[in-house]
């Protein structure tokens, strides 16, 4: 056996290939099962290493992406002041010259001024207490998606028009027609009231809005509230939410002092935390799953070399150097592993791939779970070069230490010893 | 011909000692996926408990009596009486407790802002059953029922910057409809671990809260049991008592809980699956490869005339023997990696990310015996099927070819 | 037919397929072997010799003719009948020894009692009776390993006949062993033929071990050629 895998390669050298793969490469295959399992448990490993990490990809960006896109945008520009302690006269000042001014900027695609304020939201005998937004319609539609959220009525148009959220609508008692009344503190701490047509009802899956949220008309909200030409919030869309980072970084060197950008993640901590943990997660667990395969992977190589002991002992007679016969096992590791990330990358990129373009259905149940973490019921998928790449690195690097384990006893192998040892 | 099975049992032994270097890493890999399997069930478990916990002491209980139309308008025109005489007709030892109360929305102020909340009157005695009973607070906890003070969330209090000893109001709707406007001092802030309950739950003494709607009456009765198995039969009982009324039980009253709860139990098979599938490969490829060379030994046993089914036997054994050292080294290592948890993993530092899960802020490894026992059990079959393979190969190799080789 | 027959073959012919050629490994044998013989069935490579034996052992199967052990007619058994007919009347001493390398030399010769349902304390008896006899008693509690090839062949040997069967088959027992120790091997078959009256049926291509034979049967492209007495030293 050895010797014809030794003259086989010797025929590659004079086909002018390198000797050493060509002798690896048949090395394999005189145990096919042993090269088979061991690949496929590599295979193994990748597969659900690529398939779940796109999949946890595809819900992170799908979650950002609704998260920012419902209703708090890629980043926000506030007032410091305002960060730290929510209060009605924190505001951005000079607002309509500042937002022509952000849309100038390279990488902001949309800007909506709001304005935010506690108040008491009343029909008849009923009171809640709820969040009132003040906003541009025009500019909404263009920033965030919420108003793709109204599911009965419609958006706000007129002046005294407002939305309010499912279960407000319902603990109130009113629906679509009904009139409202706004009872909060203005700027200068006098009453603020304001009444208004319900025009549409939103849902939105995430239930402090859908309980406590009513939006109406900028211009309207300010007067009641005492405004000028003031907003608590700039919500501004940039290109690509991943670009939001970046963006930033640039807008809080441009803009003037006590106005601070933050992005989404400063916003809404909570999807960061869920992100966060959730990668924790999966990567402890990937972790013991490649373990687990690299141990079988180490026990692979242990048979192959003890099997191979006479073999070694005659390639050392012959006049083999140690290092090369270690070399030739840490390159039949190598095809091993290409083998199985090949498998494990062929059946995973066509499933990620589908899935990306088609998504996956998560079940009802599943769905109502996760609604609110923003995570929408149908999930796509996303191949990134980490999604893509990160498991068959680790496989390599834990492959070729796995081989390498047990063939550095070659390097102490006496070639007659060995050559006297059962097969 | 009888299974000389303690022989076989003794063949199995010291065929697994002639490799060390080998069985050696094959145990070693069986230990990390059974180990990480029993460390990373009970977490799971945990994650499944707490959340439930979470969700009962949530002032849900396991089971709740609500006016009809509660659940989708809460407000005081939905509610019933109560006389003073009842109690729930559950044994002593199967009843953790139950709590009437009065759970209203409402507004509070400050002079720095505006909240809406859920104002909730209590009786502070019976309330050892939900979460209220059993947080620190910065301050006074209320008294007794008719406690005229109120209790805050520490959040909702940084909100409305004001602490214990100042004084907030709070309007809500009378049982007549119209609004009530009431002043109130704070008697302590209440810590919920940075959970959104604090945002949400103001309490005060249900006699105080009953005075301000103006009326004798409850809007919840919230009934926790020892054990969850006597629910449906309760919950039938109190459907008879309360005729006109809704029984409804933490299942139905926090879906998104129970929903999370079952799909807990498939996370524990599918991780258990995907680790067992990563150590199939090593665990088939050690099992042939020592199977395989042993053709010769194995064919002179059955030249010897040793059956077919001995044969079988015998490797099968020798793969259960491995299986069974594996399983409790790593059923060990896994215990011994839940108790280096002590008390739980901190996840504070994610608190506001795991509290949409339903997680409160620690992560206790709960390990349940029967889950334990489970993956032993699966795991010695995996072992046995595993070595069907080799040992039907092997079998099927004639016993004079096999002497050849 | 002879009463005191052990083993008859009648018209036993076997063609292998190697490397889709045919081989004929026995063309037609008609062979009976009586209780008490001392056979060497010899031949050069490819005659037929093994075969022929393997066939008489129950470990391979004519594609026609009959076979019978001690009355018993091979061709009507399934595969664990043959089993169970190798384990109550064969012992084999194969070439390689075959010994269980993770038993000592006595559990070694136990083991084929365990199979039978011999009960322990009988067992370990017998096997210290046997590998005393066989002057091995010293080193029952050895390992293959520990022995050497003359050594593991007594071992062997004690455990083809603590089972006292009818026949016992040799293939080509002196092939790992030096000439004294094949030798002292040979006597050793002898004195077991003789004394305990053991069927003896040996495959070899070594002079020294026909010298031992009562009989000498001939084989060459798998047929009889020579059936004849042997003086026997």
């Amino acid at each position: 056996m050895a010797e014809a895998a030794v003259a086989a390669g010797g025929r590659g050298a004079r086909a002018g290939r390198p000797l050493l793969p060509a002798v690896a490469w048949r090395n394999l295959w005189r145990n096919g099962r042993r090269t088979w399992l061991t690949a496929g448990g590599i295979a193994f490993t990748v597969f659900l290493i690529v398939f779940s990490m796109s999949f946890q990809r595809g819900a992170y960006v799908q979650m950002i992406d609704n998260a920012t896109a419902l209703l708090s945008g890629h980043l926000q520009i506030q007032n410091r002041h305002y960060v730290e302690d929510k209060r009605v006269e924190q505001t951005v000042a000079d607002v309509s010259r500042l937002v022509n001014r952000l849309e100038g900027q390279p990488g902001v695609e949309s800007v909506a001024p709001r304005v935010e304020a506690f108040a008491l939201v009343s029909a008849g005998e009923r009171a809640f207490g709820a969040q009132v937004l003040g906003v541009d319609p025009e500019r909404e539609r263009r920033t965030v998606r919420f108003f793709d959220r109204v599911a009965e009525g419609r958006m706000i148009e007129g002046m005294t028009d407002a939305v309010v959220g499912e279960v407000l609508a319902s603990n109130l008692g009113i629906g679509v027609g009904g009139e409202i009344v706004l009872l909060g503190t203005g700027k200068e701490g006098g009453v603020a009231a304001l009444a208004l047509d319900v025009v549409g009802v939103f849902r939105t899956g995430i239930p402090d809005l859908d309980r406590a949220m009513v939006a109406a008309p900028l211009a309207m909200v300010r007067d009641a509230f005492g405004l000028g030409d003031e907003a608590h919030t700039l919500v501004v869309r940039s290109a690509e939410v991943t670009e939001s980072a970046r963006l930033e970084r640039q807008l809080d060197d441009w803009l003037p002092a006590p106005l601070i950008a933050r992005n989404w993640d400063e916003v809404m901590p909570d999807i960061r935390q869920g992100i966060e943990i959730d990668r924790i997660g999966g990567y402890f667990v990937y972790g013991l799953i490649a373990i687990v395969v690299i141990f079988s992977v180490v026990n692979s190589f242990i048979m192959t070399v003890f099997e191979r002991t006479r073999e070694f002992g005659m390639l050392r007679a012959i006049g083999m150097r140690p290092g090369r016969i270690v070399l030739m096992v840490q390159i039949e590791a190598a095809f091993v592993w290409v083998l199985g990330a090949a498998i494990g990358l062929a059946l995973a990129l066509p499933i990620v791939l589908w899935l990306q373009v088609y998504g996956f259905y998560l079940g009802d149940e599943v769905a109502s779970m996760v609604e609110s973490m923003y995570v929408p019921a149908r999930l796509h998928t996303r191949m990134t070069p980490v999604a893509l790449g990160l498991a068959p690195a680790v496989m390599l690097v834990g492959t070729q230490i796995a081989a390498l384990i047990p063939s550095l006893k070659i390097r102490r192998l006496q070639p007659v010893t060995a050559l006297r040892a059962e097969e | 011909m009888v299974l000389p099975l303690k022989l076989l049992f003794q063949l199995s032994v010291r065929n697994i000692f002639r490799h060390k270097r080998r069985n050696g890493m094959l145990l070693a890999a069986i230990v990390v996926a059974v180990g990480a399997v029993v460390c990373t069930s009970s977490l799971i478990r945990g994650f499944q408990y707490d959340m439930a916990d979470a969700a009962v002491a949530n002032l849900t209980g396991h089971v709740k009596i609500l006016a009809p139309g509660y659940l989708d308008d809460p407000n005081i025109g939905k509610s019933f009486e109560l006389a003073e005489t009842w109690r729930p007709d559950v044994a002593d030892e199967e009843l953790a407790g139950w709590a009437a109360r009065v759970r209203v929305p409402a507004v509070i102020m400050s002079e720095r802002g505006t909240r809406g909340v859920q104002f909730v009157g209590i009786d502070p005695a019976q309330e050892h059953i939900s979460f209220i009973g059993s947080v620190a607070v910065e301050g006074e906890h209320l008294a007794d029922a008719s406690d005229g003070r109120i209790l805050v969330g520490r959040a909702l209090a940084e909100q409305l910057e004001t602490g214990a000893g100042r004084r907030l109001v709070i309007i809500t709707q009378g049982h007549d409809g119209l609004n009530r406007e009431s002043g109130f001092r704070i008697a302590g802030l209440y810590d919920a671990e940075g959970t959104g309950l604090e945002k949400m739950f103001v309490f005060t003494g249900v006699d105080t809260l009953q005075k301000m709607v103006g009326a004798d009456v409850y809007t919840e009765i919230s009934i926790r049991l020892r054990r969850d198995p006597v629910l449906f039969q309760l919950k039938a009982s109190l459907v008879e008592f309360f005729t006109g009324l809704d029984v409804l039980n933490w299942q139905e009253l926090e879906p998104q809980a129970a929903a999370m709860f079952v799909f807990a139990d498939s996370a524990f098979f599918i991780w258990y699956f995907i680790m067992m599938g990563a150590l199939v490969f090593g665990l088939v490829n050690t099992l042939v490869t020592s199977v395989m060379e042993r053709v010769r030994e194995l064919g002179m046993l059955r030249a010897l005339g040793m059956r077919s089914r001995g044969v079988v036997a015998q490797v099968v054994l020798e793969s259960s023997v491995l299986m069974l050292i594996g399983v409790a080294i790593g059923i060990a290592t896994g215990w011994l990696a839940v108790l280096s948890m002590g008390d739980g993993i901190d996840l504070t530092q994610w608190a506001e990310g795991i509290e949409a899960f339903g997680m409160r802020g620690k992560l206790v490894p709960v390990p349940l015996a029967d889950d334990i026992v489970l993956i032993g059990l699966m795991s010695v079959v995996l072992g046995v099927v595993a070595s069907l393979y080799p040992a039907l190969r092997i079998v099927r190799i004639k016993p004079l070819e096999a002497l050849r080789r | 037919m002879n009463n005191d027959a052990v083993a008859v073959c009648s018209g036993v012919t076997r063609t292998y397929q190697e490397d889709s050629v045919p081989v004929h490994a026995l063309r037609g044998v008609d062979f009976t072997f009586s209780r008490g013989d001392f056979v060497s069935l010899t031949g050069p490579s490819g005659s037929g010799k093994s075969t022929l034996l393997n066939i008489l052992g129950g470990l391979d199967r004519p594609d026609s003719g009959t076979v019978s052990v001690d009355g018993v007619a091979l061709n009507d058994l399934n595969e664990t009948q043959l089993s169970d007919l190798r384990l109550a009347k064969m012992g084999f001493v194969f070439q390689s020894y075959n010994l269980i390398p993770v038993l000592s030399a006595q559990e070694n010769v136990e083991f084929i009692m365990q199979l039978q349902g011999v009960a322990p304390a009988e067992r370990a008896e017998r096997a210290v009776a046997t590998l005393a006899a066989l002057d091995m008693a010293d080193l029952a509690h050895r390992r293959p390993g520990e022995l050497s090839g003359g050594q593991q062949q007594r071992v062997a040997i004690a455990r083809a006949i603590v089972t006292d069967p009818v026949l016992l088959l040799a293939d080509e027992p002196s092939a790992n062993l030096d000439s004294a120790t094949t030798e002292d091997l040979l006597r050793l078959l002898r004195r077991l033929n003789e004394e305990r009256g053991v069927s003896v049926l040996t495959a070899t291509h070594d002079p020294m071990v026909m010298k031992y034979a009562h009989r000498r049967v001939n084989l060459r492209d798998g047929a009889i050629v020579e059936d004849s007495a042997a003086d026997g030293v």
